[in-house]
């Protein structure tokens, strides 16, 4: 399946697209419901929208609108450990973002800065947690906010893994210790398989089928959140950095930006189609004009 | 390894990637590929040396190459698929010995967008070739080069004063009155016949 990409659409709208598509799920108003197949993950979208939203006033006073209302739904412990790796633009944006909602609502999240002004819309929606995409905050509801249901989710969107308690912790955002202490558990309730691995202990789902049958069966695609958004971060800003760029320096850059991204191509699966020669801007520009053009319209494509 | 179209590429990109983020950086070099850019040899070069750092209107000795460059260095180098040490400070140390009298002025500034590639004048390369020549003996490479570089009798007569300046050794002495000696009793090229170049 490939997306053909609407004429002059930023590889920046392109990103902007992505988020309102997650955000509308969550029950944000917005045009259209264009990702209805994808499990939405909130953590890593409320980290990264406060960036976006500066240059959408309306994404900024939406979320904002649904975060003060609807806080409640979302793990400040995951908020500050997705926090810890974040650039500082990243950080100084969700910063006021979150002083923000702090200000206006029960929540405490961390790493808040100076609140903004802020102008209820009352147009938000609380998630319909019977939606597929909104199987993970379906599971918290379920099970608790805790990284015990992230650890499930991420077996559920995992299928067949077998993973150790420190490649578990980094993908769920919960810290190596809390994440090792809920594995034991689930293990001695059954949920969880472990065997030893060389040194360590490696984990797998035990009970998926029942797991599924509980919870629901899981939308199409449930992608890495953080992964993802790392991807469309660095491609947007090498995008907008493009036309000031001699291509000498272009292609390095997007060489760079191509090996950094590795492991986040990894953890979603997806490949940015190597073509002939050294032309890593035509690499990338590749992947935007397929990949991230189909991910903007809600299609998933590797 | 690096001609001369390979060494000119490397530097056009770096300087592009430098300026792309917003940096700049001034690079007093020397050894092979120094004359290399020079034109006045054409054998490739493993490396681009880096001796000094051009600062405030001076050169530094370059113990450490800034992170900045040596990232922007092993990016180019990715692309290019150079080795990651094309451009290193390995003979930095060069800097202690002293330079000739004059080199600052005499050093030719090559600019790559907001990279500064600082290169030795052709007589203040004769010094080094023929202080490592000594060192390494007829065999070695810079023996080479100055066979190459055509270094006249005069050049290696003022090279040799610099030498020993660096090196009052007697032995030392007598291996440079060989090398001249040896340098200078090779057929030249037809037509060459004095100073020049």
């Amino acid at each position: 399946m490939t997306a053909a990409r609407p004429a002059q659409r930023s590889v920046a709208q392109l990103e902007l697209d992505i988020a309102w598509g997650a955000w509308a799920e969550l029950g944000v108003s917005g045009w259209v419901r264009s990702h209805r197949d994808w499990a939405i993950d909130p953590e890593p979208l409320i980290v990264l929208t406060p960036l976006l939203a500066t240059r959408d006033a309306r994404l900024r006073d939406e979320t904002l609108d649904w975060c003060i209302a609807h806080w409640r739904h979302i793990s400040r412990l995951r908020l500050r450990n997705l926090l810890r790796v974040q650039a500082s633009e990243v950080i100084d944006a969700y910063g006021q973002f979150a002083a923000t909602v702090n200000q206006h609502s029960g929540a405490n999240w961390p790493e808040a800065t100076q609140a903004q002004r802020y102008i209820p819309t009352h147009r938000s929606m609380p998630p319909r947690l019977s939606q597929g995409s909104m199987i993970w905050l379906r599971m918290r509801a379920m099970f608790g906010m805790s990284a015990r249901t992230e650890i499930l989710r991420y077996f559920l969107s995992h299928r067949g893994d077998q993973v150790s308690v420190t490649e578990l912790a980094t993908a769920v955002g919960y810290t190596k210790r809390n994440v090792a202490d809920e594995c034991a558990a689930l293990h001695q309730a059954g949920v969880l398989a472990v065997r030893p691995v060389l040194n360590r202990l490696s984990y797998s789902l035990d009970r998926e089928k029942q797991l599924r049958a509980f919870v629901g069966e899981p939308p199409r695609v449930l992608p890495d959140w953080t992964a993802l958004f790392r991807i469309t971060r660095a491609t947007a800003d090498l995008a907008g950095r493009a036309p000031r760029l001699a291509a000498k320096a272009l292609n390095v850059e997007a060489n760079r930006v191509l090996h950094d991204l590795g492991p986040d191509f990894d953890r979603l699966q997806v490949s940015a189609q190597p073509l002939a020669g050294n032309d890593y801007w035509a690499v990338l520009q590749h992947f935007i004009d397929t990949t991230l053009t189909a991910w903007s319209q809600g299609q998933w494509f590797r | 390894m690096l001609g001369r179209t390979e060494l000119e590429e490397a530097l056009e990109t770096l300087g592009a990637v430098l300026e792309g983020r917003g940096l700049s950086h001034g690079l007093l070099v020397a050894g092979g590929s120094s004359l290399l850019l020079l034109g006045l040899i054409s054998r490739p070069t493993a490396d681009l040396d880096v001796i000094g750092l051009a600062e405030h209107g001076t050169y530094v000795k370059a113990d450490q190459l800034p992170p900045t460059l040596t990232r922007a260095v092993s990016d180019v180098a990715a692309t290019l698929e150079l080795a990651p040490t094309w451009l290193n400070n390995g003979p930095a140390p060069l800097m202690d010995l002293g330079l000739p009298e004059g080199f600052e002025g005499r050093v030719e500034c090559r600019r790559y967008g907001t990279l500064e590639v600082h290169i030795p004048a052709r007589e203040d390369m004769v010094c080094f070739k023929l202080y490592a020549a000594v060192d390494q003996g007829p065999g070695s490479k810079h023996f080479q080069d100055l066979q190459e570089m055509r270094a006249t009798p005069t050049e290696l007569s003022a090279a040799a004063v610099w030498c020993r300046s660096q090196d009052p050794s007697s032995a030392f002495e007598s291996e440079l009155r060989a090398a001249v000696a040896d340098l200078t009793s090779l057929p030249r090229p037809r037509g060459d016949d004095g100073d020049g170049g």
